[in-house]
């Protein structure tokens, strides 16, 4: 292993380069046109592009990640997540092609990509599930058969699912059929398969998963949990690691569940197993299990010092589990909690937002980590994903990590497109978050499904304070130009004209 | 200079800038102008960011001015929710390098009226053009005497931010 191809964007290519680093390995990016000057693209040692805009004719091109990997001489293809990560097809034509694929073999991805394909092999091994039924029968009765043997409300989900696309809650069988079509369309979109199952709707219950590390030896491991509660449209946006929920015990046994379904599958490389935990009868239900790096690993790494994309090269080199993992010395210590900032409008249906990132401050405080994809100057573009950065906190309690977070996101400065950030901000001083008083439509019950009423009162003072700053740009150039009387300014140098060349007025400065 | 900004809720500021030797003297008022906010004092630092000196008191902000808003961040927010906040300008009297003969709309809005024909001429302050926007009318007034020498708009089109409306020439006598 010498040179690896991260297949991906943003800040998780970042990440795959820097471990690269860390173990002296060449990092090659790829790149669609509309990220030439990406920072994932200058953050690596090679890049190449790989088409269009549009993710379906450069990264998710099977044929064109290959031709980038001849043309550079890359010996390993590590996915990242999202596009061509959980794709057999891809896995194969790395393998086929006598490359290191950095996951799990073809044959361990496949079966579980089904989600009902994967909740029978956990109720093989006595796994508790959540009660759900197949819509292989679509006629209209099968489907309202199905749901009322469940009892409402109900989820409706995709069979090839991931990030929440797809998925509607249903609370009255009128409403019903109407959801199922949707969900179809939206499946068969962007899956490809319009395959469909319910599930019953766990009211309040929380999101709970556990890490894993198998080798290439049969050696499977998990490496404690995190949770995933804090959601909007069943996408996560705040993570934290460990669950505050659970006993001692409990844990222990969650963890366990998610040991043994991971050695059951022959798992290799990392993965997460995902749970939903129920407050009433504190039972831990299987989900799923991806199988792949997480967005939200870096809160595992901070608890446990284990460098978690490190271990997968490492894994996927052929190393010995015992050689990457040592119970005793990844111990996890403390707490740590990442938000995701979103380029979307929390005030405005978290809409995605589009433009160019004109000014961005990422904190820089201690015990604070930044993953970040953009920088200044960076544009958000239509085709892709719009996280922007992953801010994590680390504290020896939870609300030492809270205070840190709550620190480091005052000084985050995000200008020239609208980003989560105030929601974010809200919810880490919000009294149920603090206290841990959690579920998985938290955000929803509290704010609203089209966002939160945010800034409809600000602090009026700290605004006026900040009315009273001028644009900024290079000082310079305010004595580079001329500094003629103007005709409204009764004599006065107009700052404003000058600065930058961007007048406010009608004066055609640009 | 002066300039008018909007709040996220709403309140209108105006905001008065006279640079000097200490920095730029700004005066902030509310209430259509006639209630006094604040005034401070205004300095950049050489990395961009923005001092703000209130009475010996001195505050550092990030501004940054992206067309037709400026974003504001103050990680000294009382309310940290608010610790960063766009301000729309709303309306602003023309300005800019006295040398540039082209006037824009400060917003993207319809034209609603031409006041003049190409070859008029006017007088400093008279009306020329009025852009209008969700209920709210600019009017774009001469900031000199000259002569318009061509129009780029007519009663009816869509202008977007920093649209050319027409070309002034400048009076030779001024």
């Amino acid at each position: 292993m010498k040179k690896v191809l991260i297949a991906n964007r943003g800040e998780i290519a970042i990440r795959v380069a820097r471990a690269c680093r860390v173990l002296g390995l060449r990092s090659v990016a790829v790149y669609s046109e509309a990220d030439a000057m990406a920072r994932h693209v200058r953050k690596a040692d090679e890049a190449v592009c790989i088409g269009p805009p549009e993710p379906s004719k450069s990264y998710l091109d099977i044929d064109r990640v290959m031709d980038a990997v001849r043309k550079t001489g890359a010996d390993t293809v590590h996915p990242g997540y999202g596009f061509l990560s959980e794709n057999t097809d891809f896995a194969r034509a790395v393998i086929d092609a006598g490359l290191t694929w950095v996951g799990p073999p073809p044959g361990v991805i496949g079966p579980l990509q089904s989600k009902t394909g994967a909740k029978a092999q956990a109720e093989a091994i006595g796994l508790a599930t959540v009660p759900g039924a197949v819509l292989d029968d679509p006629a209209d009765e099968a489907v309202l058969a199905a749901a009322a043997s469940l009892g409402y409300p109900v989820i409706v989900k995709p069979e090839a699912g991931g990030g929440g696309k797809g998925m509607v809650r249903v609370d009255r069988p009128e409403d019903l059929l109407a959801a199922v079509a949707a969900a179809r369309r939206v499946a068969k979109g962007a899956f490809k398969s319009d395959g469909l199952f319910l599930e019953r709707h766990v009211g309040h219950a929380r999101h709970i998963e556990v890490q894993v590390l198998g080798d290439r030896h049969g050696q499977v491991t998990h490496v404690h949990d995190r949770e995933c509660s804090v959601q909007r449209r069943h996408q996560k946006i705040i993570e934290e690691s460990p669950c505050t929920a659970i006993t001692p015990a409990e844990r222990e046994q969650i963890c366990d569940m998610a040991y043994r379904f991971a050695s059951h599958v022959g798992y290799e490389g990392a993965g997460t197993v995902e749970f939903l935990w129920d407050p009433q009868t504190r039972k831990a239900c299987f989900l799923e299990m991806n199988t792949r790096i997480q967005v939200e690993h870096p809160v595992t790494e901070v608890v446990t010092g284990m460098d978690l994309v490190v271990a997968q090269l490492r894994l996927a080199a052929g190393e010995p589990l015992s050689r990457v993992w040592q119970p005793s010395e990844h111990l996890p210590r403390g707490h740590a909690i990442e938000v995701r900032l979103y380029a979307e409008d929390p005030a405005n249906g978290f809409l995605p937002q589009t433009g160019k990132l004109q000014r961005v401050i990422w904190p820089d405080a201690p015990f604070v980590r930044v993953d970040a994809g953009f920088e200044t100057g960076d544009v958000v573009s239509m085709h892709t994903d719009p996280m922007l950065a992953k801010i994590i906190a680390w504290g020896t309690d939870r609300n030492d990590a809270i205070a840190r977070l709550q620190g480091a996101l005052r000084e985050t400065v995000v200008h020239g497109v609208v980003c989560n950030l105030p929601i974010l901000v809200d919810i880490l001083h919000h009294p149920d978050f603090v206290s841990g008083n959690l579920h998985t439509t938290w955000v929803e019950e509290v704010y609203g499904i089209g966002g939160p009423a945010l800034g409809e009162s600000p602090d009026l003072e700290a605004l006026l304070a900040l009315a009273m700053a001028g644009p900024s740009g290079p000082p310079q150039r305010v004595s580079a130009r001329e500094p003629a009387s103007h005709p409204y300014s009764n004599g006065f140098v107009d700052p404003w004209a000058s600065i930058a060349g961007v007048g406010f007025g009608v004066d055609g400065s640009r | 200079m002066t300039i008018w900004l909007e709040t996220p809720a709403g309140h209108r500021v105006e905001v008065l800038t006279t640079p000097g030797p200490e920095g730029t003297r700004t005066v902030v008022r509310a209430g259509g102008g006639d209630v006094l906010v604040r005034e401070v004092m205004l300095r950049q630092a050489p990395n961009g960011d923005w001092m703000v000196e209130s009475g010996g008191v001195t505050r550092t902000v990030q501004v940054t001015e992206d067309r037709d808003v400026i974003w504001l961040s103050d990680p000294g927010a009382t309310d940290p929710r608010s610790a960063t906040v766009v301000l729309r300008k709303v309306m602003s009297r023309p300005s800019g390098p006295p040398a540039d003969r082209h006037l824009c709309t400060p917003m993207t809005g319809r034209v609603v009226s031409v006041a003049v024909k190409p070859g008029e001429q006017v007088r400093r302050g008279q009306a020329l053009v009025v852009v209008e926007a969700m209920k709210m009318e600019h009017v774009v007034r001469a900031p000199w005497d000259g002569t318009v020498e061509r129009l780029a708009c007519h009663v009816g089109l869509i202008v977007e931010t920093g649209g050319e409306l027409l070309v002034l020439d400048r009076a030779q006598a001024s």
